[in-house]
């Protein structure tokens, strides 16, 4: 956890489709080097405020302030040219093709010959395989095609992607959900080395506890609205499903955040 | 390690290229291999009668045989009619027949779907067997010029079939000889018969015709209707239109049925072949046009010589299909083995099949499956 | 280099990856079965045949794979290469510069690939159906203003003649265009960021759209492409026979496709080399020259083509799905 100025900060958020309003009014603040846990039930629009803040949607009203300045997406592109990136639980990576293909997809690294460009396959390779060894993945060939990795590792890959271009804001949608637990376990442990290297992430998951052995903070979000918005220690992963299932009333959780309320470890 | 996935294709086009080469020569060895050469000596005792004293000269003279049951010559047969045509049935029978009765191998290469392109490849390819003689129909004299010529540059003696260069003789393919008529003559020759039947029995021309196509865009039946067309023209009538009946015999019939509502001075239907012929008959005998609506058809087959005995057809045309298919074979044969230069042009037909010349044409499909 | 157990056995596995093997494979097999069956097959002749042939439908088949891989079919390519060179014919018949008639021709080609690809696209409609009924629609059209006949060339024109000019030992320059644009095709593929940028849409669309890249557009751009190819073949046809009749090129799109696939590439997009089309475009021309000299009925090609169809179609589903 950090202070300073938040990288990200969504303010009232509203967003229509059609006559189904998905956010009502969600007002969210990211910091740097903060992992934060959004979650909630089907519906809630968790996707929906993901999207708004990569720019694949734009909101109906509300203010997007990106590292103190006011910024409108148009365009996936535009939020990947400020830093911000998502990977999506089954889009990331392309299965065919190999992992070093994968990486540089639409950011090759070519080499000119005469009025030509070609890839520049040898740095990509090397960028590759360093890349690899980061992320603790060893002995693997950047030329073995991404279908036949494991699901952890192919979310590793996803994830560093996002990080060696650039990305100061990384949110993870579904990251574990298709993963056997020693693979979440290794691309958990990843969004941690994240952190440490001062990246922001934004969570979503319905794995409550793989949010916790990360997150630093939970943002529970409930038919468009904000309704829990606390530091993790504040409350217990049954509380939080408690909430999200209506079965506990989130202002008693958020109360305890005045009362600098802790729950033990 | 240097086997890697992603190994320029290009290495391994050098290897398959390599590997293919070897292929081949493997292959060749073995060919050469199963066809074994036998020396065989014959003793040849001549008698030399000299004025003094007659003396006996033995001559040894070493001839080589090739396997047991080779054939003499092997002849490429390539036509536009494909295995799917009825009417090139008896063409091929007839070619391997002559070839079974003269020694020579016939191979006949027809087309699943004609094209110009299959034409040509297909006579390259067979040209580079280098076999005995090439029968092969022109149906398009432009796109066989230069590789024909070629072909008999390479010493290939060609016999054309069904369909010939139209071009003068010093501009047209310098092939040996052509036999058979041509489809346009034949649509011709029957538009003629057609019209003078009608003079004789009638008194006067038909007020109108019509021309049922089942394969649009197929050479022979357009060539046949073309030359239906011309008689009309040189009659001074109006050429009878074409009208496209497909293939399908239910829509044939209908198409036929709603064209005669539309047009009922129609009084000939021309049908270039059985897949005509039928539905016609069908819709005349349906709707009692007997006698007021005719049927001048193409090819023979059961059905369309029982329209004929019935009265309903006029006539049809015969090709001699199963002449077509074993002549070529004969004079190419004679040419290759005894150097006799067929004639130009050896004309198959057209025959023009009505109710008086019934009973031969029964015999013909009998014995040959075809006429 | 050992050559240990393990090393031995790991490149044959590599091996085994290569996408090309089965057409690989089945060529050398090929040229031992049909050289034993007629000893002639290993002759100049016999190869300018099937190189001739192979060219023709070779070039096709590389328009036809470089769209395949990026995940769209176009079935109206034998339409394309008829009506192309239908137009050219006329053209050049109306005494116009072979240039002319040349750059008519593909562009009438382009302007079709991009209606493709914008009834494909916009439309929503699976490829599959939109060139389907581009093809008939051109078709028709090409019966309708001939009547069914073929449309000759009836002026000297050595440009034309050119494209398919015939060089040493009965072999003609159209196996040169083949070789070239088989190359050029595969290098753009595999060693150009925009070949990257097709085998992503071809193999995962969404993923790609998500990292950013124009999807529409490369598709559009690959349509018209492979029709361009389409047309240029048309147009190598023309000067090799002089002519061209309305129902040219009907076997074509289905022929390209098998090539395209025996050669390693999937019907879903994604997966395949140029290179490998090429190959299956010189199978396939194999297998036509060595039925004939094998004596046996020319059409036969068709039903060893099925089969080997079938035959890659599973050897690509192994590999691709195996881990």
């Amino acid at each position: 956890m950090s202070s300073g100025t938040p990288l990200l900060q969504l303010i009232n958020i509203v967003k229509r489709f059609g006559a189904v309003v998905a956010l009502k009014g969600v007002s969210l603040t990211v910091n740097r080097g903060e992992v934060v846990g959004l979650v909630g039930d089907n519906g809630a629009g968790k996707s929906t405020l993901a999207k708004i803040i990569v720019g694949y949607h734009q909101p109906d009203s509300g203010k997007i302030i990106f590292e103190g300045r006011e910024v409108r997406f148009r365009s996936p592109a535009d939020a990947r040219r400020m830093g911000i990136e998502i990977v999506y639980q089954d889009m990331a990576l392309v299965p065919y093709m190999s992992v070093y293909r994968n990486l540089f997809l639409n950011r090759e690294i070519v080499k000119k010959f005469g009025p030509f460009t070609f890839l520049d396959k040898k740095k990509m390779k090397e960028l590759t395989r360093q890349l690899l060894a980061d992320i603790g993945i060893k002995h693997r060939d950047p030329d073995v095609e991404v279908g036949k990795l494991s699901g952890g590792e192919r979310q590793s890959i996803a994830i560093a992607r996002a990080v060696h271009f650039g990305a100061k804001l990384v949110i993870l949608d579904e990251p574990t959900s298709a993963l056997s637990i020693r693979e979440s376990e290794r691309v958990l442990e990843y969004v941690k080395q994240l952190k440490s290297k001062g990246i922001s992430v934004i969570m979503i998951s319905h794995n409550i506890y793989h949010v916790y052995s990360v997150a630093d903070r939970i943002v529970v979000l409930d038919r468009g609205v904000k309704i829990l918005d606390v530091p993790r220690d504040t409350a217990t992963p049954e509380e939080i499903i408690d909430v999200i299932a209506h079965r506990l009333d989130p202002k008693k959780i958020q109360e305890r955040v005045s009362r600098a309320e802790r729950v033990p470890a | 390690m240097f086997l890697r996935r992603g190994l320029s294709t290009a290495a391994w086009a050098g290897i398959v290229i390599a590997l293919f080469l070897v292929g081949l020569g493997i292959g060749w060895a073995v060919g050469k291999w199963t066809t074994p050469t036998v020396t065989k000596t014959v003793s040849i005792t001549k008698t030399v009668s000299a004025a003094v004293a007659p003396k006996t000269v033995t001559q040894t003279v070493t001839v080589t045989v090739g396997a047991t049951k080779k054939p003499q010559y092997v002849f490429y047969f390539i036509s536009h009619g494909g295995p799917g045509d009825p009417w090139w049935a008896p063409v091929i029978k007839g070619a391997e027949l002559a070839g079974k009765l003269l020694g020579v191998k016939v191979i006949y290469e027809g087309p699943r779907v004609y094209s110009v392109k299959w034409l040509v490849d297909t006579l390259e390819s067979a040209a580079a067997a280098h076999p005995d003689a090439i029968i092969i129909t022109i149906t398009n004299y432009k796109a066989l010029d230069k590789p024909l010529r070629k072909v008999i540059a390479e010493g290939i003696p060609v016999i054309a079939v069904n369909v010939p260069d139209p071009r003068p003789k010093p501009e047209r393919i310098p092939y040996l000889a052509y036999v058979g008529q041509n489809e346009t003559v034949a649509g011709y020759t029957l538009a003629k018969y057609v019209l003078k039947w009608f003079k004789e029995h009638l008194g006067r021309y038909p007020k109108g015709a019509v021309i049922a196509i089942h394969e649009v865009g197929h050479i022979g039946l357009e060539m046949r209707a073309a030359g239906i067309q011309l008689a009309f023209k040189q009659a001074g009538l109006t050429p009878p239109p074409k009208l496209d009946i497909t293939t399908d015999i239910t829509k044939a019939y209908n198409i036929l049925k709603a064209y005669l509502e539309k047009h009922p001075n129609v009084e000939v239907i021309f049908t270039l072949g059985p897949l005509g012929t039928h539905p016609a008959m069908k819709l005349i005998e349906d709707l009692h046009l007997k006698g007021k609506v005719y049927i001048a058809a193409f090819d023979v087959d059961e059905k369309t010589l029982k329209c004929i005995e019935e009265g309903i057809c006029i006539a049809t045309v015969s090709q001699q299909p199963f002449a077509q298919g074993f002549l070529p074979v004969v004079f190419a044969y004679l040419y290759v083995k005894y150097g006799i230069r067929p004639p130009d042009h050896i004309p198959t037909g057209p025959t023009i099949i009505t109710k008086e010349n019934l009973p031969l044409v029964y015999k013909q499909i009998k014995t040959t499956g075809g006429a | 280099m050992v050559l240990s157990f393990e090393s031995l056995s790991s490149r044959l596995s590599s091996l085994r990856r290569i996408r090309e093997l089965g057409v690989f494979i089945s060529i050398v097999a090929m040229a031992i079965v049909f050289s034993a069956l007629n000893p002639k097959f290993v002759s100049a002749p016999s190869f300018a045949a099937m190189l001739s042939m192979a060219a023709e439908l070779g070039i096709v088949a590389i328009g036809v794979a470089f769209l395949m891989i990026a995940g769209e079919f176009d079935l109206s390519v034998g339409s394309v290469y008829a009506a192309s060179s239908m137009l050219a014919a006329w053209l050049i018949n109306m005494g116009m510069p072979f240039a002319v008639a040349f750059l008519a021709a593909l562009g009438l080609a382009a302007c079709i690939g991009y209606a493709n690809a914008v009834i494909t696209i916009k439309g929503g409609i699976p490829s599959f159906i939109t060139t389907l009924g581009m093809m008939w629609f051109i078709r028709g059209i090409l019966l309708a203003v001939t009547g069914g006949f073929p449309v000759v060339v009836q002026r000297s024109c050595p440009a034309l003649s050119f494209l398919a000019a015939p060089i040493a030992g009965g072999f003609r320059i159209s196996g040169i265009w083949f070789v070239i644009l088989a190359i050029l095709f595969q290098i753009a593929l595999m060693n150009t960021a925009y070949g990257n940028w097709v085998q992503a849409v071809g193999g995962a669309p969404e993923t790609a759209r998500a990292l950013g890249i124009d999807v529409a557009r490369v598709k559009t751009i690959n349509f018209i492409l492979c029709s361009i190819m389409a047309a240029f073949s048309g147009l190598i046809a023309l000067s090799h026979f002089q002519v061209v009749e309305p129902v040219a090129g009907q076997s074509l799109p289905l022929e390209a496709i098998a090539a395209a696939v025996i050669g390693g590439c999937s019907l879903m997009g994604g997966v395949g080399t140029i290179a490998g089309a090429a190959l299956g475009a010189f199978l396939v021309g194999e297998i036509r020259v060595g039925l004939i000299l094998a004596g046996a009925p020319a059409y036969w090609y068709i039903g060893f083509v099925g089969i080997l169809l079938i035959v890659a179609g599973i050897i690509n589903l192994r590999l691709t799905k195996r881990v």
